[in-house]
């Protein structure tokens, strides 16, 4: 059950139908229902891995909290449990035909093949989620959860599960054993989320995605110049929408529980530095990295050596945190380029500071901010590449096209079509600073923009594609 | 007392809405009532419309779309060609024409309506739908008995478009057979964004005549490719007694002088017909068998496996479709057999 299905749809209704009638502790045992219902849709399987996975993290939390040497030894248990079901799951392809290679090379014999299983859906996000949890519960961040439907549905709930937002238990568990109230404010902005969500999707990300040629990013050595960029950023944009899309989808649909989720974008593309681009794009991935990678790297390092110039205190703490995003949005070595990459953006970004240190971006002068974003977009969108070519030598290929003017195709202008009300969209939230400025104009105004929505909706449901979202598949 | 307590601690108290809730959804509804009035009444602009591909009534057969939107451009049409692909690319309306003319002395308006895929069952619900919409005097139904039975006729015969057209509401058929925004909708996007049905659409579109005929010059290629082999070797040519009452729902729109029925063997390439022993027989059987049915109702049959200027290889694509070479052959044929029925009185005029 894909979460733009009416099939989804009509589950939420009946779901809120049951939850709306109950009182607020069977509210959470409905809703734990209801998330391993909407997860055995997918397999059975997931959902099984997650039930075993969630009463292993609830026992060991449980031995963190009863203090003593044991902690750390069950910290570390707790992290290696998560973090080897992920290796299972998620990276054997990366690395068990490679092992097996060097095994026949030194002549074992290993054996043919790798472990052949499927990654299930949502994982790479409950996991992360579930680690901050039990290193919250080493550093007394958080107190364990004595409750097991409430943590089960902090693991399972639906609305998250398959793509995040990823959320801290510090904040989530709070929010389940907390009275919820869902009255007019709080539906108009669930709703507005929802519509926005589907806007973006549907209308942007995937008639944007239409509009990249099969094979752009497989074969680039079959189209020119023009054609690499305006693809490339074609497949930017769609790419933010289709996750920002997503995002706002479930937040809206969390809403009508009652349930605050965490945002997870915030008009990246309009980001004057690295590091603020990083708080805008994928929030609470990009925080739960600086959180539980860059910041304890960093201390670790400045207890050595406390110089800021000290070059490893400069290099390591960005270097290793990109690349660990690289490696968790998926096994492969572009994936690993593209962390890179952002690393040796964010080191940059780090050695001009000490060069010349400049106060924060709004405080610039107005054509500063703004050549400085139209580097920022230009240095992220250049990143997008090995994000989305299949292999390293396809990227090289892609960027080396980019600048071979031989051939002067450029992409269909009609993409503007597209591109300009997906930009005009940002530019509102991003001028008023407030994702759901539209609740803010007039009633009228409101109106005639969700008929609009509503028409676009209906136009683009008409075009042959059932593109599933992109992060999904990490 | 311990029942209001329980009310009082365990009532379900999440939602609170007041009035007025869901004001601006109600203005929004009437936002999309002018928007939608509005763009269908552009879109009923006869300039707006000449200009825009075939409407969809929501099918994955582009062919079937562009020739519905080729029937109703066409408006009115003496006779009508039903069957399958090898009706669609077979019957040329043109060249039946012109030998129907010469042969009965009067002129005759001829439209295709083969389809892909569009079986028996498929091309008697077209007959009734053409029967009532343009009311043809002559239905030719071009069959071939080595296709075998349709069943329920697929995914043509479950649109709801045809379905609304046999008297069965529903929104989807009603909407695409009365709102030109839901009709125009999906060839127009999939037009914009250049997707492969947009693409598909636009080659048909380029293709089908405006008589409803898609010529093809593709020529057969030997050896047989492997997929069309397999087809070849599952040939049976045993008739079934579902395919002949299949039949006799065709033959029954033979209703004189208001309408009348032809049945013509739609031919298959000399090698179909080689092989297993069983399938000259079979052949010989099912011919038998139509032709005992279509005399009883007094509806002529032709067969046109014995034409010779249909066996050389320049005359097909495949082994199963003629090309339009073949075509022409066929539909000269034809028209000059139907127009010799018409000069010698067998059959009323087809014309007005």
């Amino acid at each position: 059950m894909t979460i733009t299905s009416f099939s989804f749809a009509g589950y939420v209704l009946l779901v809120l139908a049951l939850y709306y009638a109950l009182p607020r502790r069977p509210q959470n045992i409905l809703l734990l229902v209801a998330s391993y219902t909407f997860y055995l849709t997918w397999s059975w399987w997931y959902a099984l891995v997650l039930a075993i996975l969630t009463l292993a993290n609830f026992a060991l939390a449980g031995r963190i909290r009863a203090g003593g040497t044991p902690r750390r030894a069950a910290l570390w248990a707790g992290v290696g449990i998560n973090l080897a079901a992920l290796a299972v799951f998620k990276y054997e392809d990366f690395f068990v035909p490679d092992l097996l290679a060097r095994l026949d090379t030194w002549g074992v014999e290993s054996g043919a093949g790798g472990l052949s299983v499927l990654l299930p859906v949502g994982m790479s996000f409950y996991i992360v989620a579930v680690i901050s949890y039990l290193i919250d519960v080493y550093r007394k961040q958080v107190a364990p959860a004595t409750d097991l439907v409430d943590f089960a549905l902090y693991m399972a709930y639906f609305p998250k599960l398959l793509s995040g937002p990823i959320e801290r238990a510090r904040d989530f568990l709070p929010r389940l054993a907390a009275p919820r109230v869902v009255d007019n404010d709080q539906l108009a902005r669930s709703f507005t989320l929802i519509v926005l969500g589907a806007v973006r999707k549907l209308v942007l990300a995937d008639t944007l995605t239409l509009m990249l040629p099969r094979g752009v990013f497989a074969n680039p050595d079959q189209f020119g110049a023009p054609q690499l960029i305006g693809y490339l950023l074609i497949y930017a944009l769609a790419l933010y929408n289709d996750f920002a899309g997503y995002t706002n989808i479930v937040r809206g649909v969390s809403g009508l529980f009652g349930i605050e989720l965490a945002a997870n974008f915030a008009t990246p593309y309009f980001s004057r530095n690295l590091t603020e681009f990083w708080n805008r794009w994928h929030i609470t991935l990009s925080h739960w990295l600086r959180d539980y990678i860059y910041f304890p790297t960093s201390r670790a390092l400045l207890r050595r050596n406390p110089s800021r110039t000290n070059v490893p205190n400069l290099l390591l703490p960005p270097m290793l945190t990109m690349l660990a995003s690289g490696l968790w949005h998926g096994p492969g070595w572009s994936m690993l380029l593209w962390g890179a990459l952002h690393g040796v953006y964010l080191v940059g970004e780090r050695l001009l500071a000490l060069w010349r240190p400049a106060g924060p971006p709004q405080h610039q002068p107005r054509w500063r901010q703004t050549l400085a974003m139209l580097f920022v977009v230009t240095l992220v969108v250049l990143a997008w590449v090995p994000f989305r070519t299949p292999d390293v030598p396809r990227a090289l290929e892609y960027w080396q096209g980019m600048l071979d003017f031989s051939d002067l195709r450029r992409p269909t202008v009609r993409v503007f079509v597209v591109i300009l009300p997906a930009l005009w969209l940002d530019w509102v939230q991003y001028r008023r600073g407030d994702e759901l400025v539209f609740l803010r104009w007039p009633r009228l105004a409101q109106a005639a923009l969700l008929a609009l929505a509503i028409l676009a909706l209906f136009l683009t449901s008409q075009v042959d594609t059932g593109a599933p979202f992109v992060y999904q598949g990490f | 007392m311990t029942l209001r307590r329980l009310w009082r601690d365990y009532r379900p108290r999440t939602l609170k809405l007041t009035p007025p809730a869901g004001y601006t959804l109600v203005l929004a509804a009437a936002f999309v009532a002018i928007y939608v009035l509005l763009i269908e009444a552009v879109l009923r602009v006869p300039a707006v419309q000449s200009r825009l591909p075939a409407p969809s009534v929501r099918n994955q057969h582009v062919d079937f779309e562009i020739k519905l939107q080729r029937l109703r451009e066409m408006g009115s049409v003496d006779c009508v060609f039903l069957g399958t692909s090898i009706v669609d690319r077979g019957l040329s309306p043109a060249d039946f024409e012109q030998a129907y003319q010469a042969a009965a002395g009067q002129p005759i308006t001829c439209f295709n309506f083969g389809v892909d895929g569009a079986g028996e069952y498929t091309g008697v619900l077209l007959a009734q739908y053409v029967t009532r919409v343009v009311q043809p005097r002559l239905l030719v139904f071009g069959v071939s008995p080595r296709l075998g039975n349709d069943g329920d006729g697929g995914s043509l015969a479950a649109l709801p478009w045809l379905k609304y057209q046999q008297g069965q509401f529903s929104l989807h058929g009603w909407l695409a057979e009365h709102s030109r925004l839901y009709g125009y909708s999906r060839p127009l996007v999939n037009a914009f964004f250049n997707t492969l049905s947009g693409d598909r659409r636009a080659y048909l579109d380029r293709m089908i005549l405006a008589n409803g005929f898609y010529p093809t010059d593709e020529r057969i290629t030997f050896p047989i490719p492997s997929g069309d082999r397999g087809r070849l070797e599952r040939s049976n040519y045993a008739i079934s007694e579902a395919w002949l009452s299949r039949l006799d729902e065709m033959l029954a729109f033979h209703r004189p002088p208001q309408t009348r029925v032809v049945i013509v063997e739609m031919p298959v390439h000399p090698v179909a017909l080689e092989g297993r022993a069983d399938r000259q027989s079979d052949y010989a059987d099912s011919m038998a068998a139509i032709g005992a049915r279509t005399e009883a109702k007094g509806v002529p049959f032709f067969t046109t496996n014995h034409l010779e200027a249909l066996v050389a290889d320049e005359n097909w694509a495949d082994f199963n479709h003629l090309n339009a070479t073949g075509a022409r052959v066929i539909s000269r044929w034809l028209g000059e057999r139907v127009g010799e029925a018409v000069e010698e009185g067998a059959f009323g005029a087809l014309a007005d």
